[in-house]
């Protein structure tokens, strides 16, 4: 350290908003049917207001010392939105047999990376085949 | 732990004699279950992270299975799901002529932890100094496995039925690997990271004895934890400190470590034991008086450095009726923390080159700093929560108001300026009516005012304004402990006053709910010196659902937050 000229203070505005859907439905058509269904949906935002942290006394006799704050308040920006839906299909030969498929997607999308980009997709699907007793 | 499991054992053995010689001649036979096979298909674009944090991404067989007995000598339920190796779970629950009851769970998943490639952490300077990283498992997927088994087995004699001897066994593994880092300085800030393998054990056994009579129940309970890690470190070997314009090692007397260290463990993670003992008490009298009690006593040890905490609190919760419509509770809880302090030994190392070469820190500056950590939990504290309820009957609902104060007396730890103190006052009220059939409505106000919120008492905001040295080896050279002494700030994320309000109303009509939830919490602390910190939040949700009828049922719902802050930044403007 050569040396310091006090300190430069300024407020930070951090804020943050999220939305959420969801909807289900499950159907029992007849005896050998069942079917549900699961969607939700989530959006969320966040971030610094611009700010700055000025030292003009000090720049001015010393202006390599100027720093740039512009984009400091985006490097914590949240932006990202998540799909998640799920189907289930069941069907019953009679009371103790039956074939069930299942169906899941989770779609995240970081649209505004932190760390790194952490968008992704992943598919799962289930065939099974039960019996009760 | 040993001796918790030959307890269990031999008090299985003993309760079996009892529990068939119990046996009261009526014949119950049935068995019933279901299983189910097949595959699991998984397709993943990009990065499983966020997508699947919890969630397995294997493919291969499926199971799950169900089994459930009752019998003349009791009954079974067996249920155990397999989606992968690091996704299954499985619930065990018996009892034997209700003298042996055992409730068993197991769960095991993944949790994705990201690799982060630290790109975040790379910058340059103007004259060229640089912060860089090196990635030394570039490939590493950073994911624990998480696997907790849980069980609680109850006896009970029929020579003696008040009486209930309890065990619990909890073990949770994390299997995997977390990203280590290490920060090497000067020759540039250079930041490494590495994989460090997990297999980390958490262990619980608790024994419990309870004798409970007509009205009321007294319980004991010890519980004995282990946390193990079975690689506790990495290594790791800083680099060579160097003035990064030199090139030179000219300020070796303010590192710690250096490359002639050679080979060290770094990324370090503890080892703990704990011992928790805790009574309860229960008692209720026929009008209307109940009273509560608990007192709670734990130490725990750092197996690496032999540091210590201790707990003790104390619970007592008393309620009245009064009639058929006014209700009294008062809830008292008094408890101490206390940790040991430490000293932490600098290591003063000489610098061999420049200026100051052949001398410490300590040898130039002096002394300056104080090396004794003294812990900011050391505390008293005492909590009461007084609340009175009035029922006005069913048409116009119940008000119900309350007051909670709570005092923390630190022994160490300043919350603002010469205060150790922190007092809390919350009132509040809440409103619960049912108007017309099928409609509820809730309301609830609270205001919180904070004593001496937590603070930490000039911790930004320097205030230094120094002469300009050209040389940095001057020990005229204002040092970062001047530039801390001079800070005015005392910095806080705690609101010193806050009010919360919620609103929620309920309504049913045929076969439909609506249901709707708004909550709205605004705090602000301005106590200290530039302190100026503010924060709300709003949360609603709505949702509507409907078993429909016999074919078919839906639900649907909107959730909203949102959320604003305040607070101040501060830097000291240095040169150099």
């Amino acid at each position: 350290m050569g040396g310091q000229d006090g300190f430069s203070r300024d407020i930070l505005k951090y804020s943050e908003t999220s939305n959420s859907i969801l909807a289900g439905v499950k159907v029992h058509p007849g005896n050998h049917w069942d079917l549900g269904l699961n969607v939700t949906y989530t959006a969320s935002e966040g971030g610094l207001d611009p700010f700055d942290l000025p030292a003009d006394d000090y720049v001015a006799v010393t202006p390599p010392m100027s720093y740039d704050f512009s984009k400091s308040n985006t490097y914590s920006n949240i932006d990202i939105d998540r799909f998640n839906f799920d189907a289930m299909l069941k069907y019953k030969f009679d009371n103790d047999i039956w074939l069930r498929f299942w169906y899941q997607i989770a779609d995240f999308n970081d649209n505004d990376p932190y760390l790194y980009d952490t968008t992704g997709m992943v598919q799962w699907a289930t065939v099974t085949a039960g019996w009760s007793f | 732990m040993k001796a918790i499991k030959f307890f269990v054992l031999a008090a299985l053995l003993a309760a079996l004699p009892l529990a068939v010689a119990a046996d009261d001649g009526e014949s119950t036979n049935e068995t019933k279950g279901s299983i189910e096979i097949g595959g699991l298909f998984t397709d993943v674009s990009e990065s499983p992270d966020m997508a699947a944090e919890f969630n397995t991404i294997n493919e291969g067989p499926v199971g799950k299975i169900k089994l459930a007995t009752f019998q003349n000598w009791g009954a079974l339920n067996f249920k155990f799901k397999y989606a992968a190796q690091d996704q299954n779970s499985g619930d065990l629950d018996f009892d034997i002529k209700r003298m042996v009851r055992s409730h068993n769970t197991y769960s095991a998943f993944p949790h994705r932890l990201g690799h982060d490639p630290m790109f975040a952490l790379n910058s340059t300077s103007r004259n060229g100094k640089v912060v860089r990283n090196t990635d030394m498992s570039p490939n590493q997927d950073y994911v624990l496995n998480y696997a907790v088994f849980e069980d609680r087995t109850e006896l009970q004699f029929p020579g003696f039925r008040p009486l209930t001897l309890a065990v619990e066994f909890r073990e949770q593994n994390r299997n995997g690997h977390t990203q280590a880092f290490t920060t090497n300085h000067c020759d540039n800030c250079h930041i490494k990271s590495q994989k460090h393998r997990r297999d980390q054990q958490t262990t619980d056994g608790t024994l419990e004895a309870a004798v409970a009579w007509k009205s009321g129940v007294v319980r004991a309970r010890y519980t004995n934890r282990k946390l193990r890690e079975a690689h506790p470190s990495v290594t790791g070997t800083f680099d060579k400190n160097l003035h990064p314009e030199l090139q030179a090692p000219v300020f070796d007397n303010r590192m710690q470590y250096d490359s002639d260290a050679g080979v060290v463990p770094v990324d370090l993670k503890p080892e703990i034991d704990k011992n928790t003992t805790r009574l309860d008490f229960r008692w209720a009298s026929k009008n209307g008086f109940a009273v509560t009690a608990n007192g709670v006593w734990s130490e725990t040890k750092s197996r690496n450095t032999g540091n210590k905490a201790d707990y003790s609190g104390y619970v007592v919760t008393a309620a009245k009726r009064f009639g058929n419509n006014f209700r009294l509770r008062w809830n008292g809880k008094v408890y101490q923390t206390e940790t040991n302090s430490v000293y932490i030994e600098p290591i003063q190392r000489v610098t061999p080159a420049g200026p100051q070469a052949g001398t410490t820190y300590f040898e130039i500056y002096g002394d300056l700093f104080n090396q004794t950590r003294n812990s900011a939990l050391n505390r008293d504290g005492a909590d009461s929560k007084l609340d009175a309820s009035y029922r006005f009957g069913r048409k116009w609902g119940t008000l119900r108001g309350f007051w909670n104060y709570g005092v923390i007396d630190r022994e160490y730890y300043e919350v603002a300026p010469g205060e150790k103190k922190t007092t809390t006052n919350v009132f509040g009220v809440t409103y619960r009516v049912r108007p017309a059939k099928g409609l509820r409505l809730d309301a609830e106000f609270k205001h919180g005012d904070v004593n001496n919120a937590f603070m930490v008492v000039d911790a930004t905001c320097s205030t230094l304004v120094s002469d300009r040295y050209t040389n940095p080896w001057n020990p005229e050279t204002p040092q970062y402990v001047d530039s801390h002494a001079t800070r005015i700030a005392e910095t806080t994320a705690t609101a010193s006053s806050w009010n919360r309000a919620v609103l929620a109303i309920g309504y049913s009509f045929g076969q439909t709910t609506l249901s709707g939830r708004y909550v709205y919490w605004d705090g602000t602390n301005t106590d200290g010196d530039l302190t100026d910190w503010s924060k709300n939040r709003s949360t609603a949700t709505i949702t509507a659902w409907s078993p429909g009828g016999a074919s078919w049922d839906w639900y649907v719902g909107w959730a909203y937050q949102d959320m604003s802050l305040d607070t101040p930044a501060c830097i000291a403007v240095f040169d150099g």
